[in-house]
């Protein structure tokens, strides 16, 4: 296609239909969830804004142009443990290790693009039927391939790509700051790209096709089942690379599977092969992404995600906060793509350490320790639940939409919402808990299982307190729908990342007390979130009484 | 015990949406705030509630201030939304007991003051539909029964008559007058003018964020000279010239 060709093509892009149809949603997803209704701001907090925040007024470029910094800045964020163990290395000896420790992130970061793609396209959907943006459209003499092109491009065009590519830079950047290998700034962004168009059309296509057809339940076991078997291949394929050097020759032997080619030519170890993979790979991305969206159907939008009239009836009659989180579940549990992006989260931490416990080798190792030790390790367990409810905790405010407003009129402060979300993640929780408490009876002992179950328990009733209230109260104050945007991605990061880092305060501390004193260490790790889950047990039993 | 208000001024994106208004709004009676679209009259009920604080002049709801106590105040008010503002993803007994739950109804009183306003508002029938299921006007009176569930001492109805059947209607008119006589608090905003002739003892008009007439409906149509409340509300608000405007508009563009 000559130059003047493509330009013309893009003009008539541009002046399409749907491309204006898929702004219109844009916007309106935009001024639901954060309008800011008057309130001074500072002039660095209205620089801050105006740089990072889209804003109605934005046009499409500037807009893509906000959530890219978003994404960039988000992506150094998430990256910064590889400048921290680079420098450590090189103090502590071993500054050889990085090379490798970076290639294995690289083939994980391929992996998790593809984890992150299918969970934009789950919160773009839940967006588009909790804000209700697309009803007022169906109304209207739109063509019906507009508005399916329109409702199927929104993802991609608001913010998604452009976030990727955003993160995948920063990616890049960190990795050339490491390596030295040019090809890094090329290959990644390109390669995480390729995967997006793959990813994004055909989520969007196969929820067009399942959605409402299959039973919730069948759908959540498919969505776990994606997600495992994505873990499970990087488990394996690491797993596999580290035992072979080098790991440059392991990769170019398997560069014709997708996305490892991206993999070799990122680390400048090009062949034939990768070439030939990743051309074939990026046209049929485009191909997909050009025309999937204009076939599919858009039944989702309209589609509710209560389905039927049977099921769970309940009398919400217990004190405030239990009533509250009564509410949320039901609310979740009835929403069964907020719910399946709730399981599929926890699950892409939970099943990785699942499936290292259902090794041969992990009975000898935990029996071989004596019980305090043992109890120690296992206790790490609750750390693992204080990250996972960092991450899905949030899904719970979000997943209120529109209904947030009944929030604004009722007499709920703050802390009661906190506290009552807090509660109903720690329930939504539980089933995967349980398994890993069942896995550590399996294989260790009934007490190792109580002590899964009471730390897991308690760090993620932390957990989700502290992210609840750093949420909530960073929500608009004036009544608003709930949604990811009402936060934006990168506030999001940053409280995860704030989160994350009391753990890692606290952990040295522990780790050092078990040094000086085994006993000392574990009732440490086990008492650390013991103040919080009283407060939470007490606020309950007292409303219990008060309101009985 | 009242709503007393004081020269409240409010502001969006720099706006005055309130312009000083001041009221006093004593129970036993219906008072009807009666306005234009965009007046100011559900910024206002806002205001009472605790949802907005005012910019300038201060509220105070029984004695407590909204901007401090918002959730004592609205303990105590029972609140119907202009627009759907409720859990579609949840049954309506489910809601509904949600609301007394979160309200501090006693929970042993909780399934019959559920039933109670079931039967009341004939809701009773899709007690255990989801209220995304339901119709506009089904879903309004479960709005209705929920302001109601906790025996409020003060009711806020924004436009509660929206979308209900003429049974209803009635048996709304009947109930508001009825919750007034047991000595309640009843501020309604509605743009018929009939159900404000009919239910009101004080009428409330609002027009650019002003009052613009207080009083019984005698009073209303003596200072606007008019015969009836919608030939005053035309006098007031300065709209008569606008309606022929409207007209010829949409004549001239039909």
């Amino acid at each position: 296609m000559r130059c003047i060709d493509l330009l013309k093509f893009l003009r008539r892009v541009s002046s399409s239909r749907w491309v204006y149809l898929t702004g219109v949603i844009v916007k309106e997803s935009l001024f639901k969830s954060m309008y800011r209704g008057g309130g001074r701001k500072s002039i660095i907090q209205r620089i801050m804004y105006s740089l990072m925040l889209p804003s109605i007024s934005d046009g499409m470029v500037k807009y893509n142009l906000k959530w890219f910094i978003a994404g960039f800045i988000a992506g150094l964020l998430i990256n910064i443990w590889i400048p921290l163990i680079s420098y450590s290395f090189n103090i502590l000896g071993g500054g050889y290790y990085i090379q490798d420790i970076l290639t294995v992130y690289i083939t994980f970061i391929f992996l998790i693009s593809i984890i992150i793609t299918i969970d934009l396209v789950h919160q773009v959907i839940s967006s588009l039927n909790e804000l209700k943006l697309v009803e007022p459209l169906s109304h209207m003499p739109i063509e019906s391939s507009d508005l399916r092109k329109a409702v199927a491009y929104s993802g991609l065009f608001g913010g998604g790509w452009s976030l990727v590519l955003g993160i995948s830079i920063a990616v890049s950047l960190i990795a050339y700051t490491h390596l030295y290998i040019p090809s890094l700034l090329l290959y990644i962004p390109i390669g995480i790209t390729n995967t997006f168009i793959i990813v994004y059309p055909l989520s969007v296509y196969l929820y067009s096709k399942l959605y409402g057809r299959v039973p919730s339940i069948i759908s959540l076991i498919l969505y776990v089942m994606v997600i495992g078997l994505l873990i499970t291949l990087y488990l394996v394929l690491t797993g596999y690379i580290f035992k072979v050097t080098p790991i440059a020759y392991m990769l170019l032997k398997h560069s014709y599977i997708y996305p490892i080619n991206y993999v070799v030519l990122s680390l400048g170890l090009c062949n034939t092969v990768s070439i030939i993979v990743s051309v074939v790979a990026l046209t049929l991305g485009i191909l997909l992404t050009v025309v999937l969206p204009s076939r599919i159907s858009h039944r989702f939008v309209y589609e509710r995600s209560v389905k039927s009239n049977s099921g769970l009836r309940v009398f919400i009659m217990y004190g405030r906060t239990f009533s509250i989180a009564v509410k949320d579940i039901l609310v979740m549990f009835r929403n069964n793509l907020r719910l399946r992006q709730f399981y599929g989260q926890t699950i892409a931490f939970i099943l990785p350490v699942t499936i290292l416990l259902l090794y041969p080798s992990a009975p000898e190792f935990l029996n071989k320790l004596d019980m305090i030790t043992r109890a120690y390790i296992i206790s790490y367990f609750g750390v693992l639940s204080y990250i996972v409810t960092a991450i899905v905790s949030p899904l719970l405010v979000f997943v209120e939409g529109c209904d947030s407003l009944v929030n604004y009129h009722t007499p709920l402060n703050m802390h009661d919402i906190v506290f009552g979300k807090s509660l109903a993640t720690v329930i939504l929780l539980q089933p995967a808990i349980l398994v890993i408490a069942l896995t550590i009876g399996l294989v260790s002992n009934i007490i190792d299982a109580l002590i899964v179950v009471y730390s897991m328990t308690t760090y993620s009733l932390l957990s989700a307190l502290v992210s609840n209230y750093l949420i909530i109260s960073s929500l608009i104050k004036i009544p608003r729908a709930w949604s990811e945007l009402s936060i934006g991605i990168l506030k999001r990061i940053i409280y995860t990342f704030i989160i994350v880092s009391i753990m890692f305060f606290f952990t040295p501390f522990s780790i050092l007390f078990f040094i000086l004193d085994k006993s000392l260490g574990l009732t440490l790790q086990l008492l650390i979130p013991l103040p919080v889950t009283i407060i939470v047990m007490y606020r309950m039993v007292s409303e219990w009484f008060r309101e009985s | 015990m009242a709503i007393r208000v004081y020269n409240v001024w409010k502001y969006f994106n720099g706006t005055p949406v309130l312009k000083g208004v001041s009221l006093n709004i004593e129970p036993g009676r219906v008072h009807v705030l009666l306005g234009p679209n965009g007046s100011g009259k559900t910024t206002l009920l806002r205001i009472i509630m605790g949802v907005y604080s005012p910019d300038r002049g201060y509220v105070e709801v029984f004695g407590k201030n909204p901007v401090l106590d918002s959730i004592g105040v609205r303990k105590a008010i029972g609140y119907v939304p202009e627009e759907d503002i409720i859990y579609h993803s949840l049954r309506v007994r489910e809601y509904l007991s949600f609301i007394a739950s979160i309200y501090g109804v006693p929970k042993k009183l909780i399934r019959q003051r559920v039933e109670s306003v079931e039967k009341a508002f004939k809701i009773d029938s899709v007690a255990d539909e989801f209220i995304g299921d339901l119709s506009h006007g089904l879903k309004r009176r479960v709005l209705l029964a929920a302001a109601f569930v906790h025996n409020p001492q003060i009711l806020l109805l924004d436009e509660p008559f929206m979308g209900l059947d003429p049974v209803i209607v009635k048996a709304l008119k009947i109930i508001i007058r009825d919750e007034a006589r047991n000595g309640k608090l009843v501020l309604v905003t509605t743009h018929i003018l009939e159900i404000a002739e009919a239910i009101a003892d004080n009428i409330i008009l609002i027009y650019r964020g002003e009052i613009v007439a207080e009083g019984g409906l005698g009073s209303v149509l003596e200072k606007a000279r008019a015969k009836g409340l919608e030939d005053a509300f035309l006098e007031l608000t300065k709209s008569t010239s606008e309606v022929y405007r409207l007209v010829k508009v949409l004549k001239e563009g039909v």
